[in-house]
């Protein structure tokens, strides 16, 4: 009578959702149950036939849970196109408690008398129960597996069959529901006819299962791109052995000489992308050499022994970490936003991530960030200070619970604005930084510090505007000297009589600099007088020997002038003015020391 | 070897199951540095090195020259270029150890 009220109940709700219970029905319900890991494994194979006489397009199927059991992956596929479907998931009135039913929406509307196929995957973790829940060191772990042995539906099935799939053949009691046959590690239940919607009967399982149960509480994986070259990621982990708990004392050397490990673990393994550079492997207490890397052909494998063995309620930490160059990951579309693809979840193999977090640090000045995801994550933004960060890098923060990592390994990409502008931030702040030290020495060398302004401080302040005017007066001479090796050149180059008319030309403009010079010259030298006589003299005697070297290097030139008119030839001009030059050669080199000498101090 | 490696990925992507992904994955762009990462040695050397000969011959300026001789121009114009010198040296030797920026 109950149930017939359920069923009026849930055929009323169904009305108003057009989905009807009495409409569709299961033909056949293949099931298989995989006890093979520390998850079950529940692979459905559904005919659905439609018995009404109106179009449906959506499905209700459902999954017992129960206890702690948490469903971390349920997909949906039609059997002979293998498309997916889509699921969400829905309550069903009439549903026993323990049912976690999803509607699934049909690829193709299912006319009436029509039958579709659906396949069905889901994965529960945390379904399998230690019993007993604490086992001593190398004792067998034993696990209690309790779900329905007939198929949870809305509907009536009209035939099903159920295999459950044992890690070994040691089972300790398995439910005796007939027809129920057991071989080697598989047990077969059916084929039950005709049974009606939501009919209860428990399938309870205790049977031997030493396979790993690796939990990972939190992990936190940090992806940090750089247009530069370079992408990072970093992961941590919290792992802990999820099987019976251990009780009683560990003894390591039984544990190193007992081949049977029963249920616990050290080993890890990472599949990495190919390009991987520049890994480790740490915790808080520095680098865990226990851990091998070898190159695959499309991954990287590292191979990675946790610090000690993980038994029965043992957890412990880590983190990983590795660099990829940006070939293979960064992408620019035509649109001209940036696409980063890479991985969303754990490498390691074999695992339950009960929190997930996956951070994504893009570049300063990154803008109107999307991600596309393969399932349903939640999103937020944070923001990220590091090496030679102004504003703070934007941090597109992923978070999901529950994440089976066999299933859950897809890729995801996020697409963001980034204008190549902004890859001089760094660089223009190093130059800042360094422009700002040096306007620092500028504005030092202005600023006078001295407290009292007494006689020792006018001598050196006196001392230094007379060193000025020095220097003005050496580059004067350095000009002069540069003007005569104009000249002397010059007067090399007459060889015939058509070219003394260019070489006269030359004198003039030489002359005419020599006394722009000179008129120059004046003002400094009355202004070196005035603050000291003894310099004043010293500058006057270095003037008067520039003057007479002046005349030496005229008198070459009409010499020259002269030889060539009269039509010497080359070499004895040479020879006749050899002695003038040395002289003239001497001269130069005498002033020079002089100035040395005198300017030197300044 | 750019365009094969495209191929490549294009190639998994579809092994995901994702082909419309794959397709567009084969006219998109691979992203790299604006300087190839082959030069950050050479570059971050020389930049280095005549940043801080720049820098020397500011110094230089800086203790000879007299107080009224100096010329505000000439003195900023040697510190910004060695700033701009030594600014890039010191980015790029940074990319070159490894930590990328």
């Amino acid at each position: 009578m109950v149930r017939l009220t359920h069923l009026l109940l849930a055929s009323l709700l169904a009305l108003a959702s057009s989905v009807l219970a009495d409409n569709i029905k299961l033909q056949q319900v293949d099931r298989k149950i995989s006890l093979n890991s520390q998850f079950v494994r529940i692979t459905e194979t559904v005919k659905v036939k439609n018995v009404g006489n109106q179009v449906v397009s959506e499905v209700i199927l459902c999954e017992s849970l129960g206890g702690d059991a948490v469903l971390s992956s349920y997909k949906v596929v039609e059997t002979s196109s293998k498309n997916v479907l889509t699921v969400s998931s829905a309550t069903v009135a009439g549903a026993p408690a323990e049912a976690a039913c999803h509607s699934v929406n049909l690829a193709k509307p299912l006319p009436a008398g029509e039958t579709v196929g659906l396949t069905v995957t889901a994965v529960l973790a945390k379904a399998q129960i230690p019993y007993p829940a604490e086992l001593g060191q190398h004792e067998t772990q034993l696990m209690l597996y309790n779900g329905n042995v007939y198929v949870l539906s809305p509907y009536s099935v009209s035939s099903q069959t159920t295999e459950v799939i044992l890690p070994t053949s040691t089972v300790k009691s398995y439910t005796d529901e007939k027809p129920v046959s057991k071989s080697d590690n598989k047990i077969k239940y059916g084929k039950y006819d005709l049974i009606k919607p939501f009919t209860e009967k428990r399938l309870s399982v205790h049977f031997e299962n030493n396979k790993p149960f690796k939990h990972i509480l939190t992990y936190v994986k940090e992806i940090e791109v750089s247009h530069w070259g370079n992408i990072y990621v970093e992961e941590k982990y919290e792992i802990k052995n999820a099987g019976a708990k251990h009780t009683g004392s560990f003894s390591r050397l039984k544990y190193a000489h007992m081949n049977l490990k029963a249920n616990s673990f050290r080993d890890l393994k990472a599949i990495l992308p190919r390009s991987a550079h520049s890994l480790y492997y740490v915790d808080l207490i520095g680098n865990i050499s226990t851990s091998n890397v070898r190159k695959a052909p499309t991954s990287t494998v590292m191979d990675l022994e946790l610090r000690y063995p993980l038994l029965g309620g043992w957890k412990v930490d880590f983190t990983i970490g590795y660099s990829v160059p940006l070939k293979g990951f960064l992408t620019s579309a035509k649109s001209g936003q940036r696409r980063l693809t890479m991985d969303l979840s754990s490498p390691l193999e074999d695992v339950f991530i009960e929190d997930m977090v996956v951070r994504v640090v893009l570049p300063e000045g990154a803008t109107n960030i999307k991600a596309n995801l393969p399932y349903d994550m939640e999103k937020s933004f944070d923001i990220k200070y590091t090496y030679l960060d102004t504003t703070g890098r934007p941090v597109l923060v992923l978070h999901k619970q529950n994440v089976a990592a066999p299933e859950h390994a897809a890729k995801f990409s996020v697409d963001y604005d980034f204008n190549t502008v902004h890859i001089l931030r760094e660089p223009l702040l190093l130059v800042g930084v360094f422009f700002a030290l040096f306007v620092a020495v500028i504005a030092y060398n202005r600023m006078e510090f001295t407290i009292t302004r007494d006689d020792k401080w006018e001598a050196a302040r006196s001392k230094e505007v007379l060193a000025t005017y020095m220097e003005q007066i050496q580059a004067l001479l350095e000009d002069e000297a540069t003007i005569l090796l104009g000249l002397a050149r010059a007067t090399n180059q007459v060889r015939e009589a058509s070219e003394v008319d260019t070489a006269q030309r030359e004198k003039t403009t030489v002359e005419k600099r020599l006394k722009d010079l000179e008129e120059k010259v004046k003002p400094l030298l009355a202004a070196v007088e005035s603050r000291s006589v003894r310099v004043g003299s010293q500058v006057r005697d270095v003037l008067d020997k520039a003057r007479l070297l002046q005349s030496r290097y005229f008198k070459q030139l009409s010499d020259r002038i002269d030889l060539v008119k009269k039509g010497v030839a080359l070499n004895e001009i040479s020879r006749k003015l050899a002695p003038a030059q040395d002289a003239l050669n001497a001269a130069k080199r005498e002033l020079e020391g002089t100035i040395m000498t005198v300017f030197g101090a300044y | 070897s750019c365009r094969i490696s495209v191929l490549n990925s294009a190639i998994l992507l579809q092994g995901y199951g994702l082909t419309s992904e794959a397709l567009r994955r084969m006219t998109e762009l691979a992203i790299t540095s604006p300087v190839s990462p082959s030069l950050y040695p050479t570059l971050a050397t020389v930049l280095l090195g005549s940043g801080l000969c720049m820098t020397g011959s500011f110094f230089l300026y800086e203790v000879t020259k007299t107080k009224s001789n100096r010329a505000l121009r000439s003195e900023l114009i040697l510190a910004f270029i060695s700033a701009v010198l030594l600014g890039f040296g010191t980015l790029f030797l940074l990319l070159w150890v490894g930590v990328y920026v």
